[in-house]
């Protein structure tokens, strides 16, 4: 029985999921009509690129752990790319499209100002 | 010059994407010289993301020491925000940059913090691969930011000049000294020099000091030539200039302590080089 298999699969579903989460949050931001879509958008993003992060170290954890008892490291492996891919993917979304936390609030702030 | 491009439909700022090539490029030449001393990529990857959250945490830190006086004109005139406007200019204005000492100092940190675990890389290894990446790193990053249009020099009959910039508006119609460049070849420059004394074996385990020796002289005399007066001033200098100054006095303690502990161990270093310890496997 793989001992490894658990950490390996943490790691890919983590890793699915800092994937999935941000493009989910574009076709949200898309059709985004409140302030409050877009916090949860922001939230979104940046759910994703914390879970990418753990993913990372989860999969390369078991990557080293599944090396150590001589068991397949595929799983890990694939996790691994894909907690990367989600990582930078949802790191774009949040910082260079220009929906991090600053701008989104400034702007939501200049919106509210303007209403009064 | 270049502040953004559109890949995909997105707008993606150049300087993101050249500091993205710089973590890939660093990560693999990292791993080039790790892999020689016989560690794991996994321990690499492990130890390079939690150096990325030191480098991350410390920048925007540092950044918002620069900016103290905004800070204290917040808290003296907190009766005035509403939660909305406090976190715009708490977060957004006031730590919202980053400043590169800070991410530097961060990173080592965050090295420090995970090299002490002992489940990873041994720091002796790590410092001397931090020391070598980090002008690798920083090279991008200058290009980025001449890309970007941040961190430029002062006005200058030679140089470039910059119009339509929607991100830095100062920048725009002004011939400035492309000072970005120039620090990115010093950079250059460095990473070639420690590489060089780190394939000869020199400074074993102590090129950061060489590292905190050379570029805080290099980033001190450059700091003249910077246009945009947004970093903060301090007795008259730069926040990156009195850094500069406290790094550069670090490396002088160090050396003084490092040589007066080889002197009473009878001219063996003061503190052996470990061997590379063999991955250990759980």
């Amino acid at each position: 029985m793989d001992t490894t298999k658990s950490q390996q699969m943490t790691g890919l579903i983590l890793g699915i999921i800092s994937v999935a989460l941000p493009i989910v949050a574009g076709i949200i931001a898309d059709n985004a009509s409140s302030i409050g879509v877009v916090v949860v958008v922001i939230i979104m993003c940046l759910a994703a690129l914390v879970l990418g992060i753990i993913g990372i170290v989860k999969s390369a954890g078991a990557m080293k752990a599944a090396g150590a008892a001589g068991e397949n490291k595929v799983v890990s492996i694939i996790g691994l790319i894909i907690s990367i891919i989600g990582t930078v993917y949802s790191a774009i979304d949040f910082f260079a499209v220009g929906i991090c936390v600053a701008c989104v609030l400034c702007a939501a702030g200049s919106i509210a100002s303007q209403l009064g | 010059m270049y502040p953004y491009v559109i890949i995909f439909g997105k707008e993606i700022g150049t300087y993101f994407i050249c500091t993205l090539v710089g973590i890939i490029v660093c990560f693999f030449f990292a791993y080039f010289l790790a892999k020689k001393k016989g560690q794991l990529i996994e321990d690499l990857i492990i130890t390079v993301v939690y150096i990325l959250i030191g480098m991350f945490v410390g920048g925007h830190l540092v950044y918002g020491i620069t900016n103290t006086s905004k800070i204290i004109f917040i808290f003296q005139h907190i009766s005035e925000y509403n939660f909305l406007s406090f976190v715009v200019d708490f977060f957004g204005v006031c730590f919202g940059g980053m400043v590169f000492y800070g991410g530097l100092l961060g990173g080592i940190a965050a090295m420090w913090l995970v090299c002490r675990t002992g489940k990873y890389i041994p720091s002796n290894i790590m410092f001397d691969i931090w020391a070598i990446c980090v002008p690798l790193f920083h090279t991008f990053g200058r290009i980025g930011c001449f890309l970007g249009g941040c961190c430029f020099g002062v006005e200058c009959k030679v140089g470039f000049t910059v119009h339509d910039n929607p991100y830095n508006p100062a920048i725009n119609d002004v011939n400035r000294f492309p000072v970005q460049l120039v620090e990115a070849a010093c950079n250059l420059i460095l990473f070639l020099v420690l590489y060089m004394l780190y394939r000869k074996g020199k400074f074993k385990n102590r090129l950061l000091i060489v590292y905190f020796y050379i570029y805080p002289v290099v980033r001190f005399t450059l700091e003249f030539f910077r246009g945009d007066e947004i970093r903060g001033f301090l007795f008259g200098l730069s926040t990156s200039q009195n850094i500069s100054i406290l790094l550069f006095a670090f490396a002088v303690i160090f050396t003084i302590v490092d040589l007066n502990k080889k002197r009473k161990n009878g001219g063996e270093p003061a503190e052996e080089a470990k061997p590379a310890e063999e991955p250990q496997m759980v």
